[in-house]
């Protein structure tokens, strides 16, 4: 059986999981949704209210997997060069030199993205988009790999920028935490302060390591049958929106993404062939802040979406 | 929306064992019920339909969907006042007409009460069944065409009611029943053509008190000119040569011998001549020219046929082996029943103007009443100036000639002593006043003679000529050196009403509501055009008989085929189609529209009707897991092997091994061993 072959092996995905479900407690779903956007190359955004475990779960991707992380709080403020970095006269050398921000690192959490101007925002979307930064007519590669784990808060305030739907696409995938459940949530309270717990945990996978999970991704076998399926969702979608039920149907990009986001489901689930129930996992997340503009609005079509369009 | 129908969900939950059908059904089957229903309104009396009609209408705009519009008491009552009103507007119950006013009650009746799938099924059961009753009355073209929307609503209620509501969206239904019916039409022709005819009906058709029209076996003065008014189709002839000139086209009916000083009409029982060779050949027409016909005789309810002057054999009926055909010696050709059915026949004949006697006439043909004294006495006097005979009847036509007769359809009302009154007095009339006039002329001065009706001339269209009630005619034939000769005095009157016809004879006439024709010639052209696509329907569908069949057949160059030989072809012919035509059509209702299913799909299709049929119906987009997983909590003793058959599903649809043909089969019969296991749901 092809899914079992790589059973052994994917044993270190397990553990990575099996270690994130320990310092981010009741979210597995989530957890998996976040790491399969790693493994797919794409960025996350996440819509919640503050203190609900954004940072950790940042900090817990970051710890687990070993990569450098940065973050950076978004504010009204905050100018584009306090992102991607700054060229300074340098008195000594008689030359500018560039000092890189924030943004030069593997995994950046960008706290309340939509507090920031739109010119700062799409300062970090473009260096999301094309894996590079440019400033004063240089340009400047990013680390590889390079994850954003952007936060935004749903809720209507004075002062923000939404994201424009051109904007969202940028990112893959949306999910939301939530508040914990009931016995998440004791646990939470009873346990070892989640600092601690992240500042003693030990990665179970190297830079390589995801890497090479993330090429083994881009393998995952997809049937004809597969793709017939995505098509017809995006085709679903695009319907609705002309019908006016939405706001935008899905691109080929966001096509793109869904397949992207179908292997490493796959993939994380140890089988080397996408089936529909990997489409239907990740779809929701994939299409939400695209046909709607936020997951919570997006949630309903796309239920009905699945409910509705036959599978292949 | 996409490919679902947005029905209510009150369906959903019950899809899959139940019974009540939803509005949208119930929609679908009020319409059935009522294009079924209105083609016999044309044929039933209004006050048992209207009714019936009446309470389809009502049940179709019910909004209720639980509750019957009849509860089973008032059905129970309703019926009985069916029964009631049947046979008080009859008079009888078992015969066609009450039977089918019955069957289109009880259809409404049904259909009221009509709430779950058993019974929508009946019902559309019944609404064929109706659909057919109208043939017993008519099978014209039209009837045929107005009966394809209700074929085609049968077939999608069908539809609707046994793929459970609500799984299939209407227009993929709409299509579909579409593409069957259309797919159904070549094998519905193949049957027509290729199954052994039944050359009877199998319903009688007679006993419902048609009104006759056309000729019949008296003729008085005046029952000419009301026929003439009608332009109604009498008969249609193809000729196997090229047809007669206008002023041959003589069609021989009734004989009137008798006269009784007013009427004259048909003498009872003369001697019959059986013999298919027919009756007489004249040595002085032997070398005129001989004619084969087929005549297509419009039901006219009358039992005799009508062939060109004159006929030299007795007709052979095409599509009606029961009907006896004989002639007797006056040339009539008499039927052993009325004509209730479009008829076929040929016939053939020697457009001869006279003929020689089987007999000598007997005094019936002398008979001259006492009436008309002033007509007997010119008679007389007029024959002691002529010799012969024949120099007689050419002074008669003479003087018809010279004298101001005129030709009208309407002559002034005549007394008792007609013929007096009209050749003395009026000098108006129609071609029954002069035939009339004419035999008793030459019966006073001694000479045998008779009236002859049928029709004189024919329109042609394209290949075939038409005649039609207008062309009706009476002329006369007298013994004279012992031939029946034909005359007809019309003609010394109005040439032209037998070079051109009655409509041209009459154009100089006040009256001129004969000419139902309008004067158009586009109108004239589509009138034209319709006839000829009616005739051959009549020719082509109604009179498609056993004998065309065989032709068809010799055609072909095949010997006609045995019954075991059609059975044989078309069992072949059934397994091409469902190989070729079904295949694709089942694959399409699948709603995946892929040209051909994967083994592994095939077999995966094979368990999921299986479970479906046990009551778990796959959900839109629920995905095999889901779908296994809920038939493991149902029947958990088959867990093993479910699981396992979605395992190979799996990997035969979706792994990249599974691509490999091979390995694809490995993983189709695992599928196809574990799905053998499970047999008892």
């Amino acid at each position: 059986m092809p899914n079992r072959a790589t059973a052994a092996e994917n044993t270190q995905l397990d553990a990575v999981v099996d270690q994130l479900d320990s310092i981010v407690v009741g979210k597995s779903n989530e957890l998996k949704l976040a790491l399969a956007t790693l493994l797919a190359g794409g960025h996350l955004l996440v819509e919640d209210i503050p203190g609900v475990g954004k940072t950790t779960l940042a900090r817990a991707l970051a710890a687990t997997i070993g990569l450098q992380w940065n973050r950076v709080q978004f504010t009204s403020d905050l100018l584009p060069a306090d992102v991607i970095g700054i060229s300074i006269f340098d008195v000594h050398k008689q030359t500018f030199q560039f000092h890189q921000g924030p943004v030069f690192t593997s995994l950046l959490l960008a706290d309340e993205l939509n507090r920031a101007p739109p010119k700062t925002q799409s300062a970090l979307l473009e260096a999301m988009e094309e894996h590079q930064v440019t400033a004063d007519g240089n340009t400047y590669q990013l680390g590889n790999p390079f994850f954003v784990i952007a936060t935004q808060n749903p809720q209507e305030q004075l002062g923000v920028y939404p994201l424009p739907e051109s904007q969202l696409d940028r990112f893959m995938v949306s999910i939301e935490l939530g508040y914990p459940d009931t016995h998440s949530e004791r646990e939470i309270l009873a346990g070892t302060d989640r600092r601690d717990l992240l500042d003693a945990t030990d990665p179970v996978m190297s830079v390589d390591n995801l890497l090479y999970w993330q090429a083994k991704a881009r393998q995952v076998h997809t049937a004809p049958a597969v793709l017939d399926y995505i098509q017809n969702l995006l085709a679903a979608t695009r319907e609705l929106a002309l019908n006016g039920k939405c706001n935008n149907g899905l691109s080929p990009r966001a096509g793109l993404s869904l397949l992207s986001m179908c292997k490493a489901w796959a993939l994380l689930h140890g089988r080397e062939m996408v089936i529909p129930d990997d489409v239907q996992s990740v779809f929701t997340s994939v299409a939400s802040h695209r046909i709607a503009g936020s997951l919570r609005k997006g949630l309903p079509i796309t239920t009905e979406l699945l409910t509705s369009v036959d599978v292949g | 929306m996409f490919g679902r129908n947005q029905t209510d969900s009150s369906h959903i939950n019950n899809r899959t064992t139940d019974t009540r059908l939803s509005q949208h059904t119930i929609h679908m089957l009020g319409v059935t019920v009522l294009l079924s229903q209105l083609p016999l309104l044309l044929h039933l009396p209004g006050w048992l339909t209207l009714p019936g009609i009446a309470l389809t209408i009502a049940k179709l705009r019910t909004t209720a969907v639980s509750k019957p519009l009849l509860q089973p008491a008032v059905t129970v009552i309703l019926v009985l006042l069916a029964v009631i009103a049947v046979f008080a507007n009859y008079g009888y119950l078992f015969g066609r007409d009450p039977c089918v006013a019955f069957l289109f009650l009880l259809l409404s009746f049904k259909y009221g009460e009509t709430k779950r799938n058993y019974d929508a099924s009946l019902l559309v059961i019944l609404c064929a069944f109706l659909l057919i009753t109208q043939f017993f009355f008519r099978q014209s073209l039209v009837s045929a065409v107005i009966s394809i929307p209700s074929m085609y609503f049968i077939g999608l209620s069908l539809f609707v009611v046994q793929r459970g509501n609500a799984e299939t969206n209407t227009r993929t239904m709409v299509h579909t029943t579409a593409k069957l019916f259309l797919q159904a039409m070549p094998i519905a022709l193949i049957l027509f053509v290729a199954v052994p005819r039944i050359s009877q009906t199998p319903w009688n058709n007679g006993g419902s008190g048609h009104a006759t029209t056309g000729l019949s076996s008296t003729m008085s003065p005046g029952s000419f000119a009301s026929l003439s008014k009608s332009n109604e189709v009498a008969f249609r002839v193809e000729f196997d040569g090229s047809p007669p000139a206008p002023q041959e086209r003589y069609w021989r009916g009734p004989v009137l011998t008798g006269f009784d000083g007013y009427d004259w009409f048909v003498m009872p029982q003369p001697t019959r001549i059986d013999s298919p060779t027919g009756p007489v050949r004249d040595e002085t027409s032997s070398n005129s020219r001989v004619i084969n016909y087929t005549v297509t005789m419009v039901a006219n309810h009358q039992p005799w046929l009508l062939a060109l002057d004159t006929p030299i054999g007795i007709p052979v009926p095409g599509n009606n082996k029961k009907l006896k055909v004989s002639m007797n010696d006056e040339l009539q050709i008499d039927t052993s029943m009325p004509i209730d059915q479009p008829l076929r026949y040929r016939a053939s004949s020697t457009l001869t103007d006279k003929f020689t006697a089987v007999v000598t006439p007997d005094g019936a043909t002398l008979i001259t009443t006492s009436s008309n004294p002033e007509a007997r006495a010119f008679a007389m006097q007029l024959r002691s100036q002529y010799a012969d005979d024949a120099s007689f009847v050419q002074a008669v036509l003479q003087w018809f000639n010279k004298e101001p007769f005129h030709y009208t359809l309407n002559p002034p009302k005549l007394g008792r002593n007609a013929i007096d009154d009209f050749i003395f007095e009026s000098r108006r009339g129609f071609c029954e006043h002069y035939a009339g006039s004419f035999v008793f002329l030459l019966r006073a001065a001694g000479i045998p003679a008779r009236v002859v009706t049928g029709y004189q001339g024919g329109e042609m269209s394209d290949d075939y000529m038409i005649v039609r009630q207008s062309d009706a005619h009476a002329w006369t034939e007298a013994f004279i050196d012992s031939q029946w000769q034909r005359f007809d005095p019309t003609a010394s009157v109005a040439p032209e009403r037998v070079e051109q016809g009655a409509t041209e004879a009459l154009r100089g006439d006040t009256s001129q509501s004969l000419l139902s024709k309008i004067e158009l010639p586009f109108f004239n052209n589509v009138v034209l055009k319709w006839d000829a696509i009616n005739f051959a329907w009549q020719r082509m569908v109604i009179g498609f008989d056993s004998e065309k069949q065989s032709a068809m057949w010799r055609k072909l160059g095949i010997e006609k085929p045995s019954a075991w030989m059609i059975v044989i072809a078309f069992i072949i012919a059934a397994c091409l189609w469902a190989l070729f035509i079904l295949k694709p059509v089942g694959d399409l209702l699948g709603g995946y529209g892929r040209e051909r299913l994967k083994p592994c799909e095939k077999h995966w299709q094979k368990l999921a009707t299986k479970l479906h049929r046990n009551g778990l119906t796959r959900l839109p987009g629920e995905t095999v897991t889901a779908y296994i997983e809920r038939a493991c909590e149902k029947w958990p003793h088959y867990r093993n092997q479910l699981q396992l058959i979605k395992q190979s599903y799996y990997d035969g649809m979706y792994s990249a091994v599974g691509a490999d043909p091979a390995h694809h089969h490995k993983y189709a019969l695992t599928i196809k061993r574990e799905l053998a296991q499970i047999n008892q749901l």
